[in-house]
């Protein structure tokens, strides 16, 4: 991780929504770090929590959601209090932009997808709307679209070329990070390979950090540099990806790298992580992947494990689980032939 | 054709969509066809599971509405036990949709949401007339594992986890005994944690059951925990066909390899370059009869405007690509499908009428 201030600290931030039933915790003491020009992945599987820090962070939470303790610090400044005229004013398009899910209608269909960037410009900025085409133009490059076609209506755009339309605007007020939530979840492989080609791009830049929100650990493992794997609400595990690939020492983190299909190895038997996440209502005193966990011990439905520093590692690598140590051992007993053996029988 | 008749068999197989906009008929225009499945030849034999991978739009869906009996095709003929299906009478069609069950994509939106499994599994019973209900239904519950049964069978779907409502689906599709499986993308809304259950779960039926697959999808990355053969479809057409492990391998067709080079790979250690394609793939409307990945791809040649051969490349993989045939020589660029419908002609012909006398 780099040694100059983060862009992003989360710490123990516990996010609910008010529900019939009573207080839904979608997010539970849930802490990491964003270091400046960093490509940070946040995985986990549908209901973690993953899409709810997303949201939070551009100030678009639900109305029944609130953001119950913690902190979260942006740039240094605490922003978990901020309004609605505070995100608009200060964050907002200019500090943090967002690349919403790679559906088709994110975009206004009877509007020129210029008229759009231009009213994002007025709102946001003092730019004249020359200056505002002008930009918007040169984006239009930077992610692979003919600048002429700024003019076009969104459906006059394949699902790649407008979800590169998008990054163009979120590239466009300058941000310092972008969150980008499943942005090639709706996308053929092909496409999300251009997507992702544009991404490293700006990446080589060097000034935008991004936040990428997905289910699939194999794009955080190719384009990002930490990682934080969330289960139910919960940080399991996070680090950076190397470490997380190499040495994961939480459960869920282990079980899901194993459940991934390779398509390197189609004849490697994938991991199944019984049951599925719990809904936690009220206070989260228990660790929430007790009830799928294999190595699980009473301890774990006793209190929530912390997330804190494996002592093992050199880097910052951070596990909240009681049996961390036991729990790898025991697994690797259990899968005979490791990844590695089949690496070298395949070769 | 020494593994026997084949459960299914296509024809070269034709879907295509005829749309006349009303400015076209006032100019007394004719308009070109969305050619969404053009010319597609398969069989799929007795307990033999066979992929259909493709981008959206490549036609496979098309393609599975049709064996169902859903769309009309508009040309070429598909065979069900060596019967035509264009000479089906209403009895025979509903005997078909009998034996032919789908799994669809999505287990969210497939299933009423106001029916109980139990509701959701007689359906199926009552509209074939069969008996003994909750024997049935039992046995199905648990042979899609969803034990005991007496803990799933009242509940609505709100009440199953997305993994639990696919094996719903599941036991829907199989509570008939059908001998043919179409599976559109089962396990793509999963997530990967569920994922690999049902894929076993799948497999297993299949070995259990006798049950012949066809299996639709757009991720390869799973395709060989189910397949044993894949075809590869571009824009309405099957550009390579070869078994499962042979394609992820040693892809032959410049689209197939774009597509599998395109795959993340789930190892930070691992350097993949980034696709060099360009572009997205057009509909299937007015393009020449020339290879229709020319377009985009990186090997493209003069030749490429004339359609390609669907030539047997390495004795395992059969791709249809200019690059892996020696246009002078007859025999090297035999067409393995026009060979097949030749040989078969005779067998088909005869099957058919057997049938028929039945």
């Amino acid at each position: 991780m780099s040694e100059s201030e983060p862009i992003l600290e989360l710490d123990d931030v516990t996010i609910q929504y008010r529900t019939s039933g009573g207080m839904l915790t979608a997010v539970s003491d849930a802490s990491f770090t964003i270091g400046q020009g960093e490509y940070f992945g946040l995985v986990g599987e549908s209901g973690c929590g993953k899409s709810t820090i997303a949201k939070t962070l551009i100030g678009a939470l639900d109305d029944n959601g609130i953001i119950e303790s913690g902190t979260i610090r942006y740039k240094g400044e605490e922003i978990q209090g901020y309004t609605e005229a505070d995100f608009n004013e200060e964050l907002r398009w200019k500090e943090i932009s967002m690349i919403p899910q790679g559906s088709m209608n994110n975009l206004d269909p009877i509007e020129k997808i210029s008229d759009q960037a231009i009213e994002i410009a007025q709102v946001h900025t003092d730019m004249t709307k020359a200056e505002a085409l002008e930009r918007f133009e040169e984006l239009f490059e930077v992610v692979g679209i003919q600048k002429s076609r700024i003019n076009d209506y969104p459906h006059q755009f394949s699902g790649g070329m407008e979800q590169r339309a998008i990054i163009a605007l979120a590239l466009f007020l300058n941000p310092s990070l972008i969150i980008a939530d499943e942005p090639t979840t709706a996308l053929d492989v092909i496409m999300q390979d251009q997507v992702f080609k544009y991404l490293d791009e700006i990446r080589e830049e060097g000034d935008v950090s991004m936040v990428l929100i997905t289910h699939d650990i194999s794009l955080v493992f190719e384009s990002c540099d930490d990682i934080a794997i969330m289960h139910s609400g919960q940080v399991a595990e996070t680090g950076d990806i190397g470490t997380i690939y190499d040495n994961p020492r939480h459960p869920y983190s282990f079980m899901l790298q194993g459940a991934f299909p390779d398509h390197r190895y189609p004849d490697r038997d994938l991991e199944v992580i019984e049951g599925h996440p719990p809904e936690n209502m009220g206070e989260v005193n228990r660790c929430t992947f007790v009830d799928r966990c294999p190595y699980a011990v009473e301890e774990c439905s006793e209190s929530a494990p912390k997330l804190e520093q494996y002592e093992e590692s050199e880097t910052d690598h951070r596990v909240a689980c009681f049996r961390s140590e036991d729990a790898y051992e025991e697994h690797q007993r259990s899968m005979p032939d490791s990844d590695t053996a089949e690496v070298q029988g395949d070769d | 054709m020494t593994d026997g008749e084949p459960v299914l068999r296509l024809e070269k197989l034709q879907k295509y969509f005829e749309e006349v906009s009303l400015k076209d008929r006032i100019l007394g225009r004719e308009s070109e066809p969305v050619k969404a499945v053009d010319e597609v030849t398969l069989d799929l034999r007795e307990n033999e599971s066979i992929g259909v991978i493709g981008e959206s739009g490549c036609g496979k869906t098309t393609l599975l509405r049709t064996l169902m009996g859903l769309y009309q095709p508009t040309g070429g003929e598909m065979y069900y036990n060596g019967k035509p299906t264009s000479e089906f009478s209403k009895s025979e069609w509903q005997e078909y949709r009998r034996n032919v069950q789908i799994i669809f994509q999505d287990p969210f939106n497939s299933l009423d949401p106001k029916f109980t499994v139990r509701d959701t599994l007689r359906e199926p019973l009552q509209v074939h007339g069969l008996d003994n209900h909750e024997e049935r239904i039992h046995d199905v519950l648990n042979e899609v594992q969803l034990n005991p049964p007496e803990q799933y069978i009242d509940r609505f779907p709100k009440q199953l986890s997305g993994g639990e409502k696919q094996r719903v689906s599941i036991a829907r599709a199989l509570i008939l005994e059908p001998n043919v499986i179409l599976a559109d993308e089962p396990v793509s809304m999963l997530d990967v944690s569920t994922q690999a259950s049902i894929l076993t779960l799948l497999s297993d039926l299949m070995e259990d059951r006798g049950l012949s697959m066809f299996y639709i999808s757009h991720d390869l990355s799973t395709v060989s925990y189910i397949c044993d053969e894949i075809n590869v479809m571009y824009l309405g057409r099957v550009v390579e066909r070869a078994p499962t492990k042979k394609v992820l391998k040693d892809p032959k067709h410049p689209y197939s390899k774009a597509l599998i080079d395109a795959i993340p790979v789930p190892d930070p250690h691992y350097d993949r370059d980034r696709t060099k394609i360009e572009g997205a793939a057009l509909d299937p409307v007015d393009m020449g009869s020339g290879c229709r990945f020319r377009d985009r791809c990186p090997e493209r040649m003069d030749i490429c405007e004339k359609k390609p051969r669907f030539v047997d490349v390495d004795g395992e993989s059969i791709a249809s690509c200019h690059l892996y045939y020696d246009h002078e020589s007859a025999d090297a660029a035999a067409d393995v499908d026009e060979k097949r419908l030749a040989e078969a002609g005779a067998t088909g012909a005869e099957a058919a009428d057997q049938v028929g006398d039945d």
